[in-house]
């Protein structure tokens, strides 16, 4: 038997408080963050930053537009509250990489660095001189990271469009799938649509998996001594946290609709109103949902929905639910 | 939002992308008046902006805003639904997603790979599979246990593989007991 509980134990090795104690798994890791008007970008050198890889923003010197972004105006020392929160533990240098001069310096600090992330229109930078084509023959260690809107490859890449979070968002799919359905005829019109999330997350999925996507490439030179290319499109990021989505059409020929805020695969399983707020409640099999209904005292609930191909059905959903809410 | 056919994203936050959203519009006079983004980025003004957006993209298709994204360098694409995204041009040249052959339970699809690496790139080899027919190649072959002691976990019920009377460990009805061991 240990002598310390599992809890202390985790406590003890885990505990935040005693982080600059110990060692940074990423401080040998130089990233030159030359993002654009992208909180994909940001939140991907946020992330490696946080584990101590030595993350240089380089901004042009009229600043990234990204720090425009905020709430309604708020900013801190004229700053975004957004950019603010993704700006942590990083270098800030300017250099414009339209004149020469500045491209010379960029191609100095390339050299040494390991990692690379931009967000320019694809093939922007590989007509500045200062692609991955052209970086990767000084520095054939350089693992270069570009995010972008469609990729960089296929017959959207060649837009000229930037990359923003609620077109990623539109594009995952998941913007389809959330939101008051189009039946449900009690909500108003301009209610019933397909919803995005709050926050900016395609941009921060598409980041996630960006620094995902670095790691494994800095595993990969590990074996190999090779740097490569990482081509991000965050649609396709979020697209990849969409549950089966594509997995059902692929078997049914059928699309999963807006589900408002039930889940077609379980239910009870959903947000609730309390009497002093909104709680979450699941109670699907036929156990559970036996046992919901008896401390609600609602025993006619269980026979009117016996088995729980009576309880996924999204007619059932509203109406259950009402019940359950009285 | 709202267009004609279905809905639609669109994001016009530069400078020059809210000018080309107000010059497709035919509402430059917009662009005269929220010209800043600390002026756009009002409440007040948002609500503005965003009440000539909706009425002027519902009279719309997305085939036309999309093409006027294109023409006035603003973003905007489709809210895609997984049907949107397994039959898109663009996606299928990306093999965005994936359709795979599983040599047990046939033909699947899924999203891809996500990034895409130029040297190391990720790929979808097959999908789950029925319980324990890995048992052999993962305790004998790369564990390094005997056949024997594999036999011996089998009889204490320690491992085990699937069983008829459970539906979902199983493999297929068709499967041939042959396609997709790994073992031996």
């Amino acid at each position: 038997m240990e002598e310390k509980s599992w809890h202390d134990w985790a406590k003890e090795n885990c505990d935040p408080f005693k982080a600059s104690e110990k060692p940074e798994a990423l401080s040998d890791v130089v990233v030159l963050d030359v993002s654009y008007g992208s909180f994909a970008g940001l939140y991907a050198s946020s992330l490696l930053a946080e584990y101590g890889a030595k993350v240089i923003r380089i901004e042009p010197p009229e600043g990234d537009v990204a720090r425009k972004m905020t709430p309604y105006g708020i900013k801190i020392n004229n700053t975004g509250l957004a950019y603010i929160v993704e700006g942590r533990n990083k270098y800030h240098i300017t250099l414009d990489l339209t004149k020469e001069e500045g491209r010379e310096i960029f191609i100095e600090m390339a050299k040494k660095a390991d990692v690379l992330i931009e967000t320019y229109k694809p093939g922007y930078m590989d007509s500045l001189g200062i692609g991955y084509r052209q970086l990767r023959k000084i520095n054939p260690r350089l693992i270069y990271c570009a995010i972008s809107s469609y990729g960089h490859f296929g017959p959207k890449a060649k837009s000229n469009k930037n990359d923003y979070d609620v077109v990623d968002q539109a594009m995952s799919g998941m913007a389809w799938t959330t939101g008051i359905p189009e039946e449900y005829e009690e909500f108003p019109e301009h209610a019933r649509v397909p919803t995005k999330l709050g926050p900016w997350i395609g941009w921060y999925v598409g980041g996630g998996f960006a620094a995902f996507g670095i790691m494994v490439a800095l595993w990969y030179r590990l074996m190999s001594g090779k740097g490569q290319f990482i081509d991000v499109c965050p649609a396709e990021a979020q697209a990849k946290t969409n549950n089966y989505y594509v997995q059902y059409y692929h078997t049914k020929k059928k699309v999963v609709g807006r589900v408002a805020n039930f889940d077609p695969a379980v239910f009870v399983y959903t947000i609730v109103r309390a009497k002093d707020g909104m709680a979450f409640m699941a109670g699907f099999s036929d156990i559970n949902f036996y046992a919901l209904t008896s401390i609600i005292d609602r025993p006619d609930l269980r026979e009117k929905y016996p088995t729980i191909h009576h309880r996924l059905n999204p007619e059932t959903w509203p109406k259950c639910l009402a019940e359950i809410e009285k | 939002m709202r267009c004609k056919n279905s809905f639609v994203a669109i994001a016009a936050f530069s400078e020059d992308e809210f000018r080309g959203l107000c010059e497709a519009m035919n509402r430059l006079d917009l662009f005269e008046k929220y010209a800043s983004i600390d002026e756009r980025l009002k409440e007040e003004n948002q609500d503005v902006i965003y009440k000539t957006l909706h009425d002027w993209a519902k009279e719309k298709t997305v085939e036309e805003l999309i093409e006027l994204s294109n023409k006035f360098g603003f973003a905007s694409d489709k809210v895609m639904s997984s049907k949107d995204q397994y039959e898109d041009e663009h996606w299928k040249e990306r093999k965005s997603i994936w359709v795979y052959d599983d040599p047990i339970s046939g033909s699947l699809a899924e999203v891809a790979p996500v990034p895409k690496l130029s040297e190391s790139p990720g790929r979808i080899k097959w999908t789950a599979r029925p319980t324990g027919i890995d048992n052999e190649h993962v305790f004998i072959r790369i564990l390094g246990l005997s056949k024997e002691e594999v036999e011996e976990l089998y009889k204490k019920n320690v491992i085990g593989r699937w069983i008829e009377q459970i539906p979902w460990t199983c493999p297929p009805p068709d499967w041939n007991g042959k396609d997709g061991l790994f073992y031996p």
